[in-house]
């Protein structure tokens, strides 16, 4: 063990644990995010039936990420991980024009529930690397993200399947709750 | 409460900060889509028609089909990502796809597709030719028929090399009902003698005349399994390639001679995966395939039928005169069991997620 792993050993002690929640429709790329965040292999993923927890570790922080199943029937579901959420993580397939309206309406109805006020939100504007991906700001504009008060709040433009965009995510979440 | 907060937060200022201090980034996607048109890689609004993608024009991107009938559609290639939307009365022929494909709103449609995902939602009335390598799932769609992906045409194997789909992984029968009803089932197998051609004809049309299609099952790239349908005999047996850098040709065939030579054998599953020595040591139960397996992924396949044990035996012994290559054949139907049950649990652990 170098001295560098170890003093990170030491430090990791005192990180600070976030507990974080990723939402977003079915097919949207949470898991592949997911997975992304925690550098591991992306190509055999399989649509989520349930849930998936991992601990990511980013400098002064634990991240523990939870990624819930999208599909409409069980969204409803969505409700009993809000407890103790300090991030939410929202993602768009930004391929999806069919159904931005949606995705919208869902991030309306998560942005009113009072277990969830004030945390910061993370939108990630998925699969940028597809011909038809709407850019981010274009997506921003659709999901009115401007007409956020009551909580800090970015967009990022990503391809969790090409890793990029991602890390510029994980980046703000690491600066958005050291303010904290 | 809800609305005397966001009226006391109206006067607040917005708390979002641009990041964007420095340079903005370049990602790669900015140049990837450079003199590409989104028109050439969408279908919509077509009536009565039979169109479609020849090799080499979609090329790994993401296509789209929206809004068709009476159509019957033909995509070639490769490709990123489908969605196809708002269809009826259609068939499609969709080339390996690399993520997932999506069917939505869709009405008496047939498919031969492959994929890493299939899923599907509000949809009526659909039969599928399958091939994907995780477990497909639908949600609020019935009528739903699955069977067994057939198809041949000289690009196709390069096709899923490109994608990323493997031929034998596919769970074709496995699917998962996210709006499970106890009083209707939303999907079933289709009939086991149901024939690709009877579903979706090779196309006619000038621009596919040079396409060579065959449907002739020992051409397939994909090898026909039974899936979950009920076993036709008690004995099975495991049939293992290890990783030789051709053990996919010679499982090959290995399927074509049990298939013309061995009828009353029924392959039921195939797995290609990668183990790890202590993982044959488990299955295999000897330390003897410990040092072949970490070569690359060894493919597995479940064969079942009375004297399968033996017939695979014998053949797997045929075969494998005057090559170097290396085989596992189930000794006796006691070991068989326990071997099947090993290697496809850990096959489907390492699958999960």
């Amino acid at each position: 063990m170098g001295l560098l792993d170890l003093l990170r050993k030491m430090k990791s002690g005192n990180d600070k644990e976030l507990r974080i929640l990723l939402l977003g429709l079915d097919n949207a790329g949470k898991t592949t995010i997911l997975k992304s965040l925690a550098s591991e292999d992306i190509s055999h993923i399989t649509p989520t039936q349930g849930f998936n927890i991992k601990s990511v570790q980013s400098p002064g922080f634990k991240l523990n990420v939870w990624d819930i199943g999208g599909q409409r029937r069980i969204r409803p579901y969505w409700k009993n991980y809000f407890e103790n959420t300090d991030l939410l993580i929202y993602v768009i397939d930004s391929a999806d024009q069919k159904r931005f309206e949606e995705t919208s309406l869902e991030l309306t109805e998560l942005l009113e529930e009072d277990k969830l006020m004030g945390a910061p939100l993370l939108v990630f504007a998925n699969k940028q690397d597809l011909l038809s991906a709407a850019p981010a700001d274009e997506v921003a504009k659709g999901l009115g993200l401007d007409a956020i008060r009551d909580r800090k709040w970015q967009i990022q433009a990503c391809s969790a399947l090409t890793n990029e965009g991602v890390k510029e995510g994980l980046d703000w979440i690491a600066k958005t709750c050291k303010k904290k | 409460m809800g609305c005397i907060c966001s009226k006391l937060f109206l006067w607040r200022r917005p708390r979002h900060e641009e990041l964007q201090e420095e340079q903005p980034k370049q990602f790669s996607w900015d140049k990837r889509r450079e003199g590409l048109r989104k028109e050439d890689y969408i279908i919509k609004d077509q009536k009565d028609a039979t169109l479609g993608r020849v090799p080499g024009t979609v090329n790994g991107q993401q296509f789209l089909v929206q809004n068709c009938e009476n159509c019957n559609i033909y995509v070639f290639d490769h490709s990123a990502a489908i969605n196809i939307d708002d269809c009826v009365n259609c068939n499609f022929f969709l080339g390996p796809i690399k993520s997932s494909v999506f069917i939505r709103d869709c009405k008496n449609c047939k498919f031969i597709l492959s994929c890493q995902q299939f899923r599907t939602r509000d949809c009526n009335k659909i039969d599928i030719f399958l091939c994907c390598n995780t477990q497909p799932i639908i949600e609020a769609s019935s009528g739903m028929r699955f069977g067994c992906y057939q198809y041949f045409y000289p690009e196709l194997a390069d096709h899923f090399k490109s994608a990323g789909v493997t031929v034998f992984n596919n769970n074709w029968g496995n699917i998962h009902d996210f709006t499970q009803d106890p009083d209707e089932q939303h999907f079933s197998n289709l009939p086991e003698d149901a024939k690709i051609e009877d579903f979706l004809s090779i196309p006619l049309a000038e621009e596919f005349s040079k396409m060579n299609i065959s449907l002739d099952v020992s051409k397939s790239v994909v090898p026909k399994t039974h899936g979950n349908r009920r076993k036709p005999s008690d004995e099975s047996t495991l049939v293992v390639f290890f990783n030789d850098g051709s053990c996919s040709a010679r499982a090959f065939s290995f399927i074509n001679a049990m298939r013309s030579s061995h009828q009353e054998c029924t392959l039921i599953q195939t797995k290609e995966v990668e183990l790890k020595p202590e993982d044959a040591q488990r299955v295999f139960n000897t330390d003897s395939y410990n040092n072949i397996v970490q070569q690359g992924a060894v493919i597995g396949m479940e064969y079942n039928g009375d004297d399968c044990v033996e017939t695979c035996k014998t053949e797997a012994l045929n075969f494998m005169k005057g090559s170097v290559g290396l085989v596992f054949v189930s000794q006796s139907q006691s070991e068989a069991e326990k071997q099947i049950e090993d290697f496809y649990n850990f096959a489907d652990m390492q699958m999960a997620v």
